[in-house]
């Protein structure tokens, strides 16, 4: 029997890098222990490919309130030049779409990205240019109906030259049909460059997500990120963070919510090299019903990183007895002088806090939705863009009127 | 009318009697001291009428404004106007004080059939009576309780007691731990609050608080059980006996 890999590649016409009877990686394998992917073997996936054609005419509001944006929109893995805004870029800003280079890495996620990938879009910030308005980069899949199932890969390289800033708010979302889609992203801030990178995963029921950010800091360089994963089905993005400069910082943010089967794997990597940088990493996530949440978070300080201030933080609450956390941070360092601390923490929510807010009068309901919504908010706070923090925290908070027991 | 009647009342924690039978009626208006050594049930009577769950009744009856009171949610006895100051306040990371005292008292305009207040002027009104309670306007903005002092924290609870505007307020311990000033600000909460249709109990350790609140009752409670009930007087002899007589009567 050959596996969804291989025929996937047969769709495509391409060899990939595979070898020839690889299958999907088991929980067997370290970096797959908590995230089964056999839910997307049984699932006839078609593979959209270049010459294929959507339905796609007007954008769903997946972010309602979101700033005047420069929307750039990418169906089933390519863009889309009639939904996108390509023709009133503000000077300093490109965007180009061609052939797909090969991914970052070696691991099964980077190979998977290669296998399906079929083009590339190039986002380039100029150097010393600040981009005003929020990029916003919209993922969406469209099938030809709701039963369709439609694999896609979209690559986005974004460059942030020496000095230049911008704020790029990524969306995943479903028009119609269920998706398995690898996106991957390869970011390379230059010296002093500033990027808010902002994502919001909202695949629907049945779909599957497996992604990848690789992100480079050059010296001086100022990253703020958030992840806010509200995936019904199952969503996994990997953080792959490079410290290469020296004093630059990263913040790698982000909020989830599992609800029905949900699966959310948040898996990330940071890995100091030069001295003097910072890196936060700061989680929070509430699972509910028969949902899974998944973090998996290294830090690595190679030697002769010194100086480096390396956090992670990860918190969860267990919203049902049939749902379920798995976190394994880790910390490996190879340099002396370092301040690095992990933290992960589950649990459930307290009970003298509901009973506090209950003998002030608000239901029960509405207590457990109140210190839910609170609990998330400490990470959807580390949002350095107002507008977009505004925005994100309103998503999530109608999201939680969903939250079952 | 009697605001509240407890009649015979019984509850234990984890299998342990806490309270064998106690008598208690506090009409509208009123204001009723408990007095007791630690360990005599003070705090579990407390919670038993605002209805954690930590703690069960075996027996005996609650009767508030005409309704079973043991029968209703904790949430509905607040929304019919029940108030109980904590002795230990909960932080609530993250929820910011006025967005809490909002939701508190919408609730309970909700339930009562009132219409939500208008931001602005809700806003204005808790400014005016944090102010009133000398605590600034930044405390209003922090997360409930969180880094408060244990100073602040009770004086938090008094501002929730002059926002809600309760008809039984139950202090509990809320003098403890007060320096005088606080103390004061606390018994000036209370009396500004006094009237013919709001009753208080206020359980506390110390005497101290009578200096600045006259009470109409005060009763000693010892070994679960009311074994005395006096006028202020009675505060004031305890001032000086202690409570060796009544922990003495209550085991025996």
């Amino acid at each position: 029997m050959t596996g969804i890999l291989q025929d996937l590649l047969r769709q495509r016409g391409a060899s990939g890098r595979f070898e020839a009877e690889e299958a999907l990686p088991t929980r067997k394998a370290e970096q797959w222990k908590y995230t089964d992917l056999m839910r997307l073997e049984k699932i006839g996936w078609s593979l959209w490919l270049a010459e294929d054609s959507h339905g796609v005419t007007r954008l769903p509001t997946v972010l309602p309130g979101l700033e005047k944006t420069i929307d750039i929109v990418i169906v089933n893995g390519f863009l889309d030049r009639d939904l996108s805004d390509l023709d009133h870029l503000p000077a300093g800003l490109s965007v180009e779409a061609g052939p797909a280079a090969e991914a970052w890495g070696d691991d099964f996620t980077d190979r998977l990205s290669d296998a399906l990938t079929q083009e590339e879009i190039c986002i380039r910030v100029d150097a010393g240019k600040t981009i005003e308005p929020v990029v916003h980069l919209h993922h969406v899949t469209w099938g030809a109906d709701d039963e369709a199932a439609i694999a896609h890969a979209a690559r986005v390289v974004i460059t942030v030259a020496e000095g230049g800033e911008a704020c790029i708010v990524e969306s995943h979302a479903q028009v119609q049909g269920r998706g398995f889609s690898v996106p991957s992203l390869g970011i390379s801030l230059e010296k002093g460059a500033r990027l808010g990178l902002y994502s919001a995963l909202l695949d629907s029921a049945g779909s599957a997500q497996i992604g990848l950010a690789d992100i480079g800091l050059a010296d001086g360089a100022v990253l703020d990120s958030f992840l806010l994963t509200l995936g019904e089905g199952l969503t996994r993005r990997e953080t792959r963070l490079t410290m290469a400069g020296e004093r630059a910082e990263a913040t790698v943010a982000g909020a989830y919510v599992g609800s029905g089967d949900a699966l959310i794997d948040n898996t990330t990597f940071v890995t100091h090299i030069a001295e003097n940088a910072v890196s936060r990493q700061f989680f929070r996530g509430v699972v509910g019903d028969r949902s899974r949440g998944v973090f998996q978070g290294k830090v690595l300080v190679r030697e002769g990183a010194q100086g480096t201030d390396g956090q992670q933080q990860h918190k969860a609450l267990l919203l049902s007895r049939e749902a379920e956390i798995d976190a394994k941070p880790e910390l490996e360092i190879y340099a002396d002088d370092v301040q690095c601390a992990h933290g992960a923490t589950v649990g459930t929510l307290d009970e003298d806090q509901l009973f506090y807010l209950r003998a002030r009068g608000i239901s029960e309901a509405d207590a457990r939705a109140l210190l839910t919504r609170s609990f998330l908010a400490e990470a959807v706070e580390k949002i350095g863009r107002t507008a977009v923090r505004d925005v994100f925290q309103a998503v999530l908070t109608a999201r939680l009127g969903g939250v079952t027991e | 009318m009697s605001l509240l009647k407890i009649e015979n009342l019984t509850a234990e924690v984890d299998g342990k009697p806490i309270l064998k039978g106690i008598d208690l009626e506090i009409n509208a208006g009123e204001v009723h001291v408990i007095m007791g050594p630690n360990g005599s049930g003070k705090s579990t009577l407390s919670n038993v009428l605002a209805g954690k769950s930590d703690y069960d009744v075996t027996g005996g009856t609650v009767t508030y404004d005409g309704k079973n009171l043991l029968d209703m949610a904790p949430e509905d006895r607040a929304c019919e106007g029940l108030f109980l100051a904590f002795q230990y306040p909960v932080e609530l990371p993250g929820v910011a004080n006025t967005t809490f005292l909002k939701h508190a008292l919408n609730a309970r305009r909700k339930y009562v059939g009132e219409p939500e207040l208008d931001a602005l002027e809700f806003v204005k009104a808790v400014r005016k009576k944090a102010r009133d309670l000398n605590m600034p306007d930044d405390m209003l903005k922090r997360p409930v309780n969180v880094g408060f002092s244990g100073g602040e924290k009770k004086r938090n609870e008094m501002l929730q007691m002059a926002v809600l505007e309760p008809k039984l307020a139950i202090l509990d311990e809320t003098d403890s731990g007060l320096d005088i000033d606080a103390l004061k600000l606390v018994a000036e909460g209370v009396n500004a609050l006094r009237n013919p249709d709001r009753a208080f109990l206020i359980i506390t350790h110390f005497q101290r608080v009578l200096d600045y609140i006259v009470p109409d009752q005060v009763h000693v409670l010892s070994g679960g059980r009311i074994v005395k009930t006096g006028d202020k007087s009675l505060a004031t002899e305890l001032e000086k006996t202690g409570y060796a007589d009544y922990t003495g009567e209550a085991a025996a």
